[in-house]
């Protein structure tokens, strides 16, 4: 009976990621003929990773969108002054504070393309692993150092543009995402240096960790998780651990982000996805906004 | 196993000063910039300027002034740093094979466009450019043209010209008018000597050279002055650091001396 | 004996405002404030700009 209500539960949220995908990737042209979309939606943000530079995609991505601001030359001088381009970021952080605080990192289980990606990758059939927790707070820093700090303050060059570090280094969306493809579209146009090489490596690297290890980079990576994550803590939508719990841990072995949540309902690291709530055998998990539980 | 995350962190860490050293050594070794090709990518580095000047500089490989301007262009943009936008837009090769295999030999620091023939004469039209080259465009922070330079300019021009675009004050060009014509193909060809003919109607005795690529010497000095290796008998009008595509025809040849004038 | 790392890394604990609901309505309305300050008062042609040109350092190449 509980197997039956974790299944339905689950075509219910992959529907929910699959159409969410296509609703925010209806430039699907791109991919044939190498473009990207250029249409106003893009001052507007998807919620999850997934790089405005991908071929159809439609909408803008939150962290890409974030460092690009942080990075433009004298971003501080023009936040001080008023000047409009700079107090945009205010509409970056805005929209992932607004998401973050309502419902944690529920966008991470139901929305990000990226997401759903490591999770059909997980169903490919192979030895499965467990995670070691000690990489957990990569994200964090990640987040601090990559997305914020060094867009914002490094300018290798006096009075001129930072860098968006993370999409620049590391983000694997990017670079299989919108890398790929558009590399493959026209070879011809782009000289591949050592940086396409080193990030398409981590990227395939971090494909093949989440064939044997669920939602690795959402774990141990993801810098727009880390940030909802943290909000996560004091969302209004929260996880809801009953009294009638029995500590079964059954809800550990179905979480797709490895987490005991009888143990820790308002983890940072949840997901939101609701596949706990479908396991439990007594029914004490839930969504809920109500408050006055022990976190 | 405890805090993995830390070298997971600096692993992942490592392009940083990779990246950052390799900013500077550009400045010193030989390397390439980027090679882009499409309108669609010219537009892409002109709307990523945001409210830098840019400057432009359109050139074919087969444009000896064109190529010999290139590391001076490289040097302004060193000193500009990231204060201006500078870009190479290749016009005048057909085929972007030429342009990669210039590229291998000669290496350019700066960004460079390539455009094929269709999207060549679009770009000529949107700037009302004419078919010498090079022509050099600088555009201030709001996408407006300051200076215009055909033919080839110093670094102290385009240093002024970039600093102009950022002040508003307009950079002044210099004047020069030396013809010179390079005939190239085979010594017994009529064609050649039709070519020659009108060389020294437009250029006088001596101003006109000519090159046959059979002769190791003027095959040499071909590669010297970034002459095409091939598609000769040819003539190619330069004059005042500028240069005309090559052509075939006396017509041509007098046709492009009336529009250098 | 070494650390225990367990799901949350430790600066993540939060105790004090999950107890009333009142401050987890306000901080969505905030940061939806905050969305709306941005589209309003700056200009979004900074994201727009850089979200339809072919991001060179997201792809790998500059």
């Amino acid at each position: 009976m509980h197997r039956n209500r974790l299944r339905n539960q689950g075509l219910v949220r992959r529907a929910v990621q699959f159409s969410a995908l296509l609703a925010t990737n209806l430039h699907l042209s791109g991919w044939v003929d190498g473009t990207i979309y250029t249409g106003g939606s893009k001052a507007f943000f998807i919620p999850g990773l997934h790089c405005y530079s991908c071929p159809s995609s439609i909408l803008a991505c939150p962290l890409g969108s974030l460092q690009s601001l942080l990075a433009a030359p004298n971003f501080w001088g023009m936040l001080a002054t008023g000047r409009p381009d700079a107090l945009v970021v205010l509409s970056v952080i805005g929209f992932i504070a607004f998401l973050g605080f309502l419902a944690g990192r529920f966008a991470c289980g139901w929305i990000c393309p990226f997401g759903l990606l490591q999770d059909l990758l997980y169903r490919i059939p192979s030895p499965k692993f467990g995670f070691q927790d000690s990489l957990r707070p990569a994200k964090y820093a990640l987040l601090f150092i990559l997305v914020l700090a060094l867009p914002a303050f490094l300018r290798p060059v006096a009075g001129g543009a930072g860098d968006p570090w993370f999409c620049k280094i590391v983000c694997p969306a990017g670079t299989s995402l919108a890398g790929w493809p558009l590399v493959s579209a026209s070879p011809a146009d782009f000289q591949l240096g050592f940086l396409f090489w080193w990030k398409s490596s981590i990227a395939i690297l971090i494909l093949l960790w989440a064939v044997t290890v669920e939602r690795p980079f959402c774990r141990s990576l993801c810098p727009l998780g880390a940030a909802w994550g943290l909000m996560g803590r004091v969302s209004l939508f929260r996880m809801r651990v009953a009294e009638s719990c029995i500590s079964c841990g059954k809800c550990q072995n179905v979480c797709p982000m490895g987490i005991a949540i009888y143990r820790e309902p308002g983890s940072s690291e949840c997901i939101r996805c609701g596949k706990c709530a479908a396991i439990c055998p007594v029914g004490a998990i839930s969504h809920t906004v109500s408050s006055g539980e022990k976190p | 196993m405890k805090a993995l995350w830390i070298p997971l962190v600096l692993f992942l860490l490592v392009p940083l000063p990779v990246v950052l050293l390799s900013h500077h050594s550009h400045d010193l070794s030989g390397e390439n910039g980027a090679l882009l090709s499409g309108i669609g990518a010219l537009d892409s580095v002109l709307a990523a300027a945001g409210g830098r000047p840019v400057l432009i500089n359109f050139w074919a490989t087969w444009c000896g002034p064109c190529v010999r301007e290139l590391p001076v262009l490289q040097e302004v943009a060193n000193t500009a740093g990231n204060n201006a936008v500078f870009l190479a837009v290749d016009i005048g090769d057909p085929d972007l094979s030429t342009l990669e295999s210039f590229r291998e030999g000669n290496p350019i620091g700066i960004d460079v466009v390539w455009l094929n023939p269709v999207e060549a004469e679009s770009i000529a039209s949107r700037y009302s450019l004419a078919d010498v080259l090079p022509v050099t465009l600088v555009l201030d922070g709001g996408g407006f043209e300051t200076s215009r330079a055909i033919g080839a300019r110093n670094y102290e021009w385009f240093l002024s010209a970039v600093e102009g675009a950022s002040s508003g004050a307009e950079a002044e060009e210099e004047d020069g008018f030396e013809v010179h014509v390079y005939v190239v193909g085979s010594v017994d060809d009529p064609a050649v000597a039709a070519l020659l003919e009108a060389s020294e109607e437009i250029a006088g005795p001596e101003g006109y050279d000519f090159l046959d690529p059979s002769v190791p010497e003027d095959s040499i000095r071909m590669a010297e002055a970034y002459l095409p290796m091939g598609g000769w008998p040819y003539a190619q009008l330069c004059a005042g650091g500028a240069c005309m595509p090559p052509v075939g025809t006396p017509e041509e040849l007098h046709a492009a001396f009336e529009n250098m004038r | 004996m070494g650390r225990q790392w367990t799901a949350n890394p430790p600066f993540t604990s939060s105790n004090l405002v999950a107890a009333s609901i009142l401050p987890r309505i306000i901080l969505p309305l905030l940061a939806l404030l905050a969305m709306a300050a941005g589209y309003y008062f700056g200009d979004s042609r900074a994201i727009l700009t850089k979200a339809v040109n072919i991001c060179l350092e997201c792809i790998g190449i500059g």
